[in-house]
C-alpha cells in the first residue's frame, strides 16, 4: 500500500464495504423464523444417523424435530467443529485436537500437537479414514475468532488428517481464518473468513482459487443442500469502521491491549447487552426506532449458493433484529436449520428454496 | 503518560489546525492563490529586472495599468455575469480610431469626442449585449464574430485617416492633462481609473444591481426563478464592459496621440489571462474588483519585466498563454476542489483524554450500578410528541415542552393527553426556563434566546453576544443556544454548545471535543449580552444552585460538571464539581430534596474513549468513514444522575438498551414525579419517585410559594 494512497485513502486503503444487493437483498425471513428450540452457544448443526445434531458448548444435543434436546455426551473442552459420515463423526475440541466417535475409529482420539489442531473450524470427511481440518489459525483458539481478526491474523491452514496412520499433512497455509469447508464435484470448498471469500482447490491438488469473492459478510462455515448447492453461514457483516481501524494500526493495537474484548469496536456474535459497547452514528434510536439498515456489528445472515458457488439467495435478521451470529446452519427433510449463537436458539425455515424465492 | 502522548497533546494544543477549515469558509481565500502569485512575481523578477523598482518605471506602470486596468475590469463584469467578450481588442481599437479622428481630424472639443467615444463603446456593447442577452447566443461565438466585424471596420476606416491623424496635434488643455498631467504625482488617468475602480466595487458587492449580476452569472436559471430580469442584466454588463474599454482606448489616445496599424491586437488575451488569473472564474458568478486589479498588475508586471529583458513578443505572448493555461487549470480545480477540501478539513478533532470514570459496574454496591428503574415508566405523548429537549411546569401542573417542529407545547394535568400549541417559535426549542413574571425563556437552536408570554407572544432576547477578539469564524450569532438558567437578580445565564457548527452536525462537534462552546450572560435590564466563560467543551445544562451564588453547567464532552459563581466571595471563579462522569451530561436540574438531577445523553464506551486520545485517527475517520458508522458515546442507553452540592451521586435511575427512553436530555422533578425527555424521542416518560416532596415544584423553588 503505498503512501500516498494511505494519505488520501484511495487504492487499498480506502474503506469501501459491499452494499448488500442483489442475492444479499435484505429481508426479515430470519427475524420471523420459527424458532425449533433455545439452545445456549447454538453452534454445529448437522445431521448424523438420521437425526439432527448440534453443539452447545461443550455439550453434543440431537435435537427433537418437533422440539426437545437430548444430551448424547458432554466433551471437557467446547465442541468448535463436527463432521459426519455414516456412523462416524469427528468432533473436535476447542484447543483439544479431534475425538472421532462411532464408525470404524470409534473413541480415537488425536491430540493437538503443537499448533496443528488447537484452532478447528471446520471438518470435513474425504474417505471413511481421511479427515479434512480448516485450522482457522496458529495463534487463536475457535473462541477468538474477533482476536484473529483483529490481528490480521493469516495462519490459517488446510489440514488432511490420516486417520489410520495418524499422519497430517498440509494441503493450503497462509489463510485468513479458514472457517467452513466443503467436499464436491472434485473440489474442496474452503470458506476464507477475514478475506470475505470462498475458496476452490482440486481434490487433486493444485492452488487454490477464489471461487466467490468480495462478500459483504464474514463467511463461517459452508453446508451442502439438498438441491445440489451449498449453505453458507456468516459471523457478522462487515462493517465500515472496523475496515477502517483495520488500517488504524495504532488504535487497533491499543484497542486489543488495553479494552476488554466485548467492548472492541470488532464484529460480533450479538451486540447491545452493555452501554460500554460501542455506537455507531446511524444505530441511534430515532422516535423510539432502531433503523433496520443502520450499521450493525452483529448481524444472521445465511446465504444459498448454487454448485458453482454463485450465490441465489439469503436469509436475514438486521440490525434491529436478535437472530444475530448464524454461524452454522444445515438442511434437513426439506427444512432449513439455523444456528444462532447469538441468540442463543436454533431456528427453522421450512422447504428454504421455496422461500429463498418468496 | 509517556512522551508520545505528551508530544500528541501539545501538538493539538499549540497547533490549532480548527484554523485552517475556518479560514477556508472565508470568502476572500479565493484571492489567496492571485495574491501569492503576484508577491512571487514582484519578488522573483524585481531583483532580475533593471530598474523594476525605479519611481520612473513604477509612473510608467501606472499610466499603463489606467488602460489595461479599464480594460480588465470591463472583461470582469462580463465574467461575472457568465459570458465572455473577446471584442475588446477591437472595440478598444475603435475608440481610439474615433478619438483620433474627432480630435486630430474633425477637431471637435474634449467633450464631443469623449461622448463619441464612449458611443462607440455603448453602440459595439449593445450589439454584443443583444445577441448574447436577448437573443441568447453564445457569447464565445458572438464576441470572436464581433472581434472580426470590428477589427475589419478599423482596417477599413484607418488608412483614410492614418495620414491626417499624424500631421495635425488637437489644441487642447484637458487632453493634454489627461494624456500626461500629475495631481499630487499620481497620474491623472490613474486616479481616473482608480475611482472606477472603487465605485464598481461598491457596485459589485454593495448593490442590488452588483449583486443581481452575481446571481446571473452563478446561476441563470435560479436568478431567473427569483424573478431577476436575466437578458437586461446580460445585456447591461456587455454594454458596461464596452464603456470601460472604449474609455480605456481614450486614455490611450490620449497619452500616445496616434496610432499604429495594430493597436489593440491581442489585447484580448492579456486581459482574459489577467481576469484568469486573478480568479474570476470562467464559470461566472465568482469575481471581485480586488482579484480583476491583481490580474492586471500581475499581468502588466510580466509583460513589462520581459520587454525589459529583451523577450520578444512572440516570446513574451507564448509565456502569457502558458500562464493562461496554468491559470484555467487552477481555476477549474480550485471550484470543483474547495468544498472537498473545506469538508476534509473542517472537522479537525483534537487531543481529549478523558479522566477514569466513576465505577457503574453491574451488581456493585455503588449507587451508578446499573438497573432497569426507567425501563416501564409512564408515557406521556407517545407518537405525538416529536423530541422534546426539555420539560418544565408551572404552579398549575400544566407541562410546557418544545418539539421538533419548533412549537412550543402546553399540555394539560391531570392525565397530560390533551394539549395545545402555546406559540410557534420555529428553530429547535431547547432548555426552558420561568423567570419571576412567569414567562417561560427558551433557548432555540439555530435562533437565540426568545421569551415566550402566557398569551403565546413571541419575543426575541437575544440572538448576538460580543465577537471575540481571535475567532475567524464570526462567533458574535448564536448557532446552539442549549440550555439557560434564571439568577435572582434576574439576569439570564444561557449555554451555547458549539460555535462550530449547526445543531443537526452536533456529533461533528462530539468528533472533535474541543472547547468550541461558551457560556452567555443576558441581562433583561441592559438588554446587555457577553460572553462570560468561552472556550468550554459542549457547554450543556444550566442549573441555578441553591446557594443562590452560583450555578452548575454540564461540559457534555467532557464528562464534567463545574460551577461558576456569579455572586459572593468566590465570584468569577469556576470549581470542577464531578470531573469523571461515567456518561456525557445533558441538562440539570434541582431536585426536590436539595440535590440535582443530570441527564446522561450517552454513556461513554472504551473505545471512543481511547479514539479520544488519537485525535488524527478521528480525524481520519471523519474524512474516510461516512457519519452512519462514526463512533459515538452510547447514546442507546438512558441514564439520569442525583447528587448534591458536592458532587456526591446519591441514586442513578437507568434503561438499559434504550427500550423507552435512550438519550436522556432532560429531566425534572414536579410534585414527587420525575418527568424524562428525549430530543430524538417520540415520547415523554413519567416516573414517579418514591420519596420525593410530593408538593415540590419547580418554580417555587426558584421565585418562592406563589403571592
Amino acid at each position: 500500500m503505498s503512501l500516498f494512497d494511505r494519505l488520501l485513502g484511495r487504492g487499498r486503503a480506502s474503506v469501501t464495504v459491499p452494499v448488500m444487493d442483489g442475492p444479499f437483498l435484505p429481508n426479515q425471513k430470519l427475524e420471523a423464523a420459527e424458532v425449533l428450540t433455545p439452545l445456549s452457544e447454538a453452534d454445529n448443526l448437522l445431521p448424523h444417523q438420521g437425526a439432527l445434531h448440534a453443539s452447545s458448548g461443550a455439550k453434543l444435543v440431537r435435537l427433537g424435530l418437533a422440539g426437545g434436546v437430548e444430551i448424547v455426551e458432554t466433551f471437557n473442552a467446547p465442541i468448535s467443529a463436527l463432521a459426519s459420515r455414516g456412523a462416524a463423526l469427528a468432533v473436535a475440541l476447542d484447543g483439544h485436537g479431534v475425538e472421532i466417535r462411532g464408525g470404524a475409529f470409534d473413541g480415537k482420539s488425536i491430540p493437538a500437537h503443537g499448533e496443528g489442531l488447537r484452532c478447528v473450524t471446520a471438518a470435513a470427511w474425504l474417505s471413511d479414514q481421511e479427515l479434512l481440518v480448516c485450522s482457522g489459525s496458529a495463534v487463536a483458539r475457535p473462541h477468538e475468532w474477533r482476536r484473529s481478526l483483529m490481528q490480521l491474523d493469516v495462519s490459517g491452514t488446510i489440514l488432511r488428517v490420516d486417520l489410520k496412520t495418524g499422519t497430517i499433512s498440509k494441503l493450503a497455509g497462509d489463510l485468513a481464518w479458514p472457517a467452513g469447508i466443503a467436499v464436491a464435484g472434485g473440489q474442496i470448498f474452503v470458506a476464507e473468513s477475514w478475506r470475505h471469500r470462498i475458496l476452490a482447490m482440486p481434490l487433486s491438488g493444485g492452488a487454490a482459487q477464489p471461487a466467490l469473492a468480495g462478500l459483504p459478510a464474514y463467511p463461517a462455515r459452508i453446508s451442502p443442500g439438498a438441491s445440489g448447492g451449498f449453505w453458507l453461514s456468516f459471523y457478522s457483516v462487515r462493517n465500515q469502521l472496523v475496515e477502517f481501524i483495520l488500517q488504524e494500526h495504532v488504535y487497533r493495537r491499543r484497542m486489543i491491549a488495553e479494552i476488554p474484548e466485548p467492548f472492541w469496536m470488532a464484529p460480533s456474535l450479538s451486540s447491545g447487552h452493555n452501554f460500554k459497547e460501542p455506537m455507531q452514528g446511524s444505530q441511534l434510536k430515532q422516535m423510539g426506532i432502531l433503523k433496520p439498515y443502520s450499521v450493525s456489528r452483529s448481524y444472521g445472515l445465511v446465504a444459498y449458493c448454487d454448485a458453482r458457488m454463485m450465490p441465489v439467495g439469503s436469509f436475514h435478521s438486521r440490525a434491529d433484529g436478535r437472530r444475530h451470529g448464524t454461524v452454522g446452519c444445515c438442511e434437513f427433510g426439506d427444512v432449513l436449520y439455523v444456528a444462532s449463537k447469538g441468540s442463543n436458539a436454533v431456528m427453522r425455515i421450512a422447504s428454504p428454496m421455496t422461500a429463498l424465492s418468496e | 503518560m509517556s512522551l508520545s502522548t505528551d508530544i500528541v497533546r501539545w501538538r493539538y494544543k499549540l497547533l490549532p489546525d480548527h484554523v485552517v477549515g475556518e479560514i477556508l469558509t472565508k470568502k476572500w481565500v479565493d484571492s489567496a492563490i492571485p495574491f501569492l502569485a503576484l508577491v512571487l512575481l514582484i519578488f522573483g523578477f524585481g531583483p532580475f529586472v533593471p530598474h523594476f523598482f525605479e519611481l520612473t518605471t513604477l509612473s510608467n506602470l501606472a499610466r499603463q495599468f489606467s488602460e489595461f486596468g479599464l480594460l480588465v475590469l470591463g472583461l470582469t463584469v462580463v465574467m461575472i455575469s457568465g459570458g465572455i467578450d473577446l471584442s475588446i481588442g477591437s472595440v478598444f481599437a475603435l475608440s481610439v480610431l474615433t478619438q483620433l479622428i474627432g480630435m486630430n481630424v474633425e477637431g471637435w472639443s474634449f467633450t464631443t469626442s469623449l461622448l463619441a467615444t464612449l458611443g462607440v463603446g455603448v453602440l459595439c456593447g449593445a450589439i454584443n449585449g443583444a445577441m448574447v442577452g436577448y437573443v441568447r447566443m453564445r457569447a464565445f461565438l458572438t464576441t470572436l464574430v464581433t472581434l472580426v466585424i470590428y477589427r475589419s471596420i478599423f482596417d477599413l476606416v484607418f488608412p483614410q485617416f492614418s495620414t491626417a491623424i499624424v500631421t495635425t496635434q488637437p489644441d487642447s488643455p484637458m487632453l493634454d492633462t489627461l494624456g500626461d498631467g500629475t495631481i499630487g504625482g499620481i497620474p491623472v488617468s490613474f486616479a481616473i481609473t482608480a475611482v472606477i475602480a472603487i465605485a464598481l466595487h461598491v457596485v459589485l458587492s454593495r448593490t442590488r444591481y452588483g449583486w443581481r449580476l452575481l446571481a446571473v452569472g452563478g446561476a441563470r436559471r435560479s436568478a431567473f426563478n427569483a424573478g431577476i430580469n436575466v437578458r437586461w442584466t446580460i445585456f447591461s454588463a456587455y454594454v458596461f464592459g464596452s464603456v470601460l474599454c472604449s474609455l480605456s482606448g481614450f486614455l490611450f489616445a490620449a497619452r500616445i496621440g496616434s496610432a499604429a496599424s495594430d493597436v489593440g491586437a491581442g489585447l484580448e488575451l492579456q486581459a482574459l489571462t489577467a481576469t484568469v488569473l486573478g480568479g474570476i472564474s470562467l464559470g461566472g458568478g465568482r469575481g471581485t474588483v480586488a482579484k480583476a486589479v491583481m490580474g492586471a498588475v500581475f499581468v502588466l508586471l510580466l509583460s513589462n519585466s520581459l520587454l525589459t529583458m529583451a523577450v520578444s513578443g512572440p516570446g513574451a505572448d507564448l509565456i502569457l498563454g502558458l500562464i493562461l493555461i496554468l491559470a484555467v487549470f487552477l481555476d477549474v480545480r480550485w471550484t470543483k476542489n474547495r468544498h472537498k477540501l473545506l469538508r476534509n478539513v473542517y472537522i479537525s478533532p483534537t487531543y481529549a483524554k478523558l479522566p477514569a470514570p466513576l465505577s457503574a459496574d453491574e451488581g456493585s454496591s455503588s449507587p451508578l450500578a446499573p438497573n432497569d428503574t426507567l425501563r416501564d415508566v409512564g408515557v406521556i405523548g407517545l407518537g405525538i410528541l416529536e423530541g422534546a429537549e426539555d420539560v418544565i411546569f408551572d404552579r398549575n401542573d400544566i407541562l410546557y415542552t418544545g418539539n421538533r417542529h419548533g412549537d412550543i407545547l402546553k399540555w394539560f394535568p391531570p392525565n397530560y393527553t390533551r394539549y395545545e400549541v402555546l406559540a410557534h417559535i420555529g428553530g429547535s426549542p431547547l432548555g426552558m426556563a420561568f423567570d419571576r413574571d412567569g414567562r417561560l425563556n427558551v433557548c432555540v437552536a439555530g435562533m437565540g434566546l426568545y421569551q415566550v408570554e402566557m398569551d403565546g407572544t413571541v419575543r426575541r432576547l437575544t440572538a448576538e453576544t460580543n465577537r471575540s477578539l481571535f475567532s475567524i469564524v464570526d462567533d458574535s450569532n448564536m448557532k446552539l443556544a442549549d440550555d439557560l438558567d434564571i439568577a435572582p437578580d434576574g439576569s439570564i445565564y444561557f449555554s451555547e454548545a458549539t460555535t462550530r457548527f449547526e445543531m443537526h452536525d452536533w456529533y461533528a462537534d462530539a468528533l472533535e471535543s474541543r472547547g468550541n462552546g461558551r457560556i452567555i450572560r443576558y441581562d433583561p435590564a441592559t438588554k446587555q449580552t457577553k460572553t462570560i466563560l468561552p472556550d468550554l467543551v459542549f457547554p450543556n445544562g444550566i442549573c441555578m444552585s441553591h446557594d443562590n451564588q452560583s450555578f452548575l453547567f454540564a461540559e457534555s464532552w467532557a464528562c464534567r460538571i463545574s460551577k461558576y459563581y456569579f455572586d459572593g466571595p468566590k465570584k468569577g471563579s469556576v470549581e470542577v464539581v464531578i470531573a469523571n462522569l461515567p456518561g456525557y451530561p445533558d441538562n440539570i436540574n434541582r431536585s426536590s430534596d436539595g440535590g440535582y438531577w443530570v441527564a446522561l445523553m450517552g454513556m461513554r464506551t472504551p473505545a471512543l474513549d481511547l479514539a479520544l486520545e488519537m485525535p488524527g485517527f478521528r480525524r481520519r475517520m471523519a474524512r474516510r468513514c461516512s457519519e452512519d458508522v462514526w463512533l459515538m458515546p452510547n447514546l442507546n442507553t438512558g441514564c439520569v444522575l442525583k447528587f448534591d452540592e458536592t458532587g456526591e451521586v446519591s441514586e442513578s435511575l437507568w434503561d438499559l438498551g434504550g427500550k423507552n427512553h435512550p438519550m436522556i436530555t432532560s429531566m425534572r422533578e414536579h410534585k414527587g414525579v420525575l418527568y424524562l425527555c428525549g430530543i430524538f424521542n417520540n415520547r415523554m416518560g413519567t416516573y414517579r419517585l418514591p420519596d420525593a416532596d410530593p408538593t415540590f415544584c419547580g418554580v417555587d423553588s426558584y421565585w418562592g410559594p406563589a403571592k
